[in-house]
């Protein structure tokens, strides 16, 4: 990136300024530099401008004898007060992974980052709970080192014993980076289905019976209580389940850039579709992500972020294939779009928003 | 650096960096694009700003954005689809940013004390000696038995952490409103 480069230019020469060896050759080279582009000028007083402001750090010296610098942290409650929980989630000792037979409280205790929304139900028997009200979105540091990210609408529950780590997932979407354990399968539960991962990166959504998972590093197994799981195997972008032959199988692994689906009957596996997985995951960054999907579907996923729900009066609108990213929570500029771009009409009321053809 | 304008820009732009990210995070969806939009958009404030100042630096730094980003889609340099609800929604979007509030002393001060410590053990070392302790280049070298060379790469990357946190906000976690969550316990 253009400005990342600039910007290290520009810490390069404040630091060759700084160094009390600054000859008429530096001088030049560096009035060449500032004059060739304003964006270097800037780049410059910024860091100029940071080291200025950075002198109120003195502060943190008084008291300190000259010649020792204090360790990490050692400033002083006062300081952070009301600022940051004292142990942020992801600091090194959060992150650390810790066993043991208090795995459940320990859980509890570290699990208490509590982002804009999230609720959570905790220290009991049956590990914490966690959930997301509709529209909202956090991240959860586990005591394993592991993170949790929950979509809106979403419910896990986390316990950790010493021998597993077992997430149940209630409803919704969560995203999971499981730090390695070899010792400890983690193991989120879903409806009837398994999955079991050692350490890797996937996103699991429920709906009801159906299971959705998207794998973006790693691989993990999947397993259905059912005795026989009836799955098939379609190339990416055929993923049509009258595609490929039925075959049986009791447990399925699906590895990085795959998605799963199963319904109560069936299970569709696609693999190679690491466009599909991050499409799949763009909820993390609070965009909704559509490619040839019909308005019904599109209109559905918006009402998993929003209290106001639309409700699609025609089929012939339901039809309407529509792709394309948007912020979940701006629903104002989807139904802007509908309206300017395709044969629809928006009626809004107080709790509910009508779509029809026009 | 003692450039009127220089001081200009530093006191009247550069404070409201965490807000302008905050407000490009939202309406643009590459977000890797986003520190390169921000540094197209100072450009462009400071050629403006040396014909003549505007009288309210906050209002044209965000109109500055929003015409920005407006001519990036316009050019067509971007899928449009995915950016054709932002079009509509600049205008919008600036209205729900917060008013920036200056940082307290103290909050300031509470910033760079996270940043110092999130600095590798050596390179806040020579944070540490240069700008508390006012150590010259050689005397902090000496005392860390450390190559000048060395120390010089270390506050060159020591320079630009600091000024993330003075200018850039804290990191998300710390902007989370701890008010808006909730917490209780589950009987059972």
């Amino acid at each position: 990136m253009d400005s990342e480069r600039i910007e290290q230019q520009a810490a390069n020469w404040f630091a060759r300024r700084a160094s009390g060896t600054w000859t008429d050759a530096d001088q030049a080279g560096f009035d060449a530099w500032v004059g060739e582009r304003t964006a270097h000028r800037i780049a410059y007083l910024r860091l100029d401008a940071a080291w200025q402001h950075a002198a109120r750090m003195q502060a943190l010296g008084a008291g300190v004898p000259a010649g020792t610098i204090p360790p990490r942290g050692a400033w002083g409650s006062g300081l952070a007060r009301g600022r940051q929980p004292a142990l942020p989630a992801d600091s090194e000792a959060a992150r650390r992974p810790r066993r043991g037979a208090l795995m459940a409280v320990a859980a509890s205790v570290l699990l208490m980052l509590c982002g804009a929304g999230l609720y959570v139900y905790t220290s009991h028997p049956f590990g914490a709970r966690y959930v997301t009200a509709v529209g909202k979105m956090t991240t959860v540091a586990l005591a394993d080192g592991s993170q949790v990210t929950l979509n809106t609408d979403s419910s896990i529950r986390v316990r950790f014993t010493a021998g597993e780590r077992r997430i149940t997932l209630g409803k919704g979407e969560a995203f999971f980076d499981v730090a390695k354990d070899a010792s400890r399968p983690f193991i989120v539960s879903a409806g009837a289905s398994r999955v079991i991962a050692v350490g890797t990166k996937f996103s699991v959504r429920r709906d009801g019976t159906d299971l959705r998972l998207a794998v973006s590093e790693g691989k993990v197994r999947v397993e259905g209580t059912a005795a026989a799981m009836r799955w098939q195997q379609v190339p990416a972008s055929h993923a049509k389940p009258e595609a490929a032959a039925a075959r049986r199988e009791p447990e399925v692994l699906v590895v990085a850039g795959s998605v799963l689906r199963t319904t109560h009957s069936e299970l569709l596996l696609q693999e190679h579709a690491t466009a599909e997985v991050d499409r799949l995951l763009s909820w993390r960054q609070g965009f909704v992500s559509f490619k040839d999907t019909s308005l019904a579907a599109a209109v559905a996923e918006f009402n998993r972020y929003n209290p106001r729900q639309m409700i699609i009066a025609d089929p012939a609108v339901a039809a309407i294939k529509i792709g394309g990213n948007f912020r979940a929570d701006n629903l104002d500029a989807f139904l802007w779009l509908l309206q300017n771009g395709f044969p629809v009409s928006v009626e809004q009321h107080a709790d509910s928003i009508v779509l029809r053809a026009r | 650096m003692n450039d009127e304008l220089d001081r200009w820009f530093a006191a009247e732009i550069l404070p409201h960096e965490a807000a302008l990210t905050r407000y490009l995070r939202r309406v643009w969806l590459k977000l890797d694009d986003v520190p390169d939009l921000r540094q197209d958009i100072y450009v462009r404030i400071y050629e403006s700003a040396a014909r003549e100042r505007p009288t309210l630096p906050k209002a044209f730094l965000f109109a500055t954005a929003r015409n920005l980003m407006a001519d990036r889609i316009r050019r067509g340099r971007i899928v449009s689809i995915d950016y054709s609800q932002d079009m509509d929604s600049l205008q919008a979007l600036i209205d729900e940013i917060s008013p920036e509030q200056r940082l307290s002393a103290r909050q300031e001060l509470w910033r760079l004390s996270q940043a110092l410590d999130g600095l590798s053990d050596r390179c806040r070392d020579v944070i540490w000696l240069r700008r508390v302790e006012g150590l010259s280049q050689r005397e902090a070298a000496q005392r860390l038995g450390m190559p000048e060379g060395t120390l010089e790469s270390h506050l060159s990357r020591g320079v630009r952490a600091l000024a993330r946190a003075v200018f850039g906000g804290a990191s998300p976690k710390a902007q989370q409103d701890a008010k808006d969550s909730e917490y209780e316990a589950e009987h059972g």
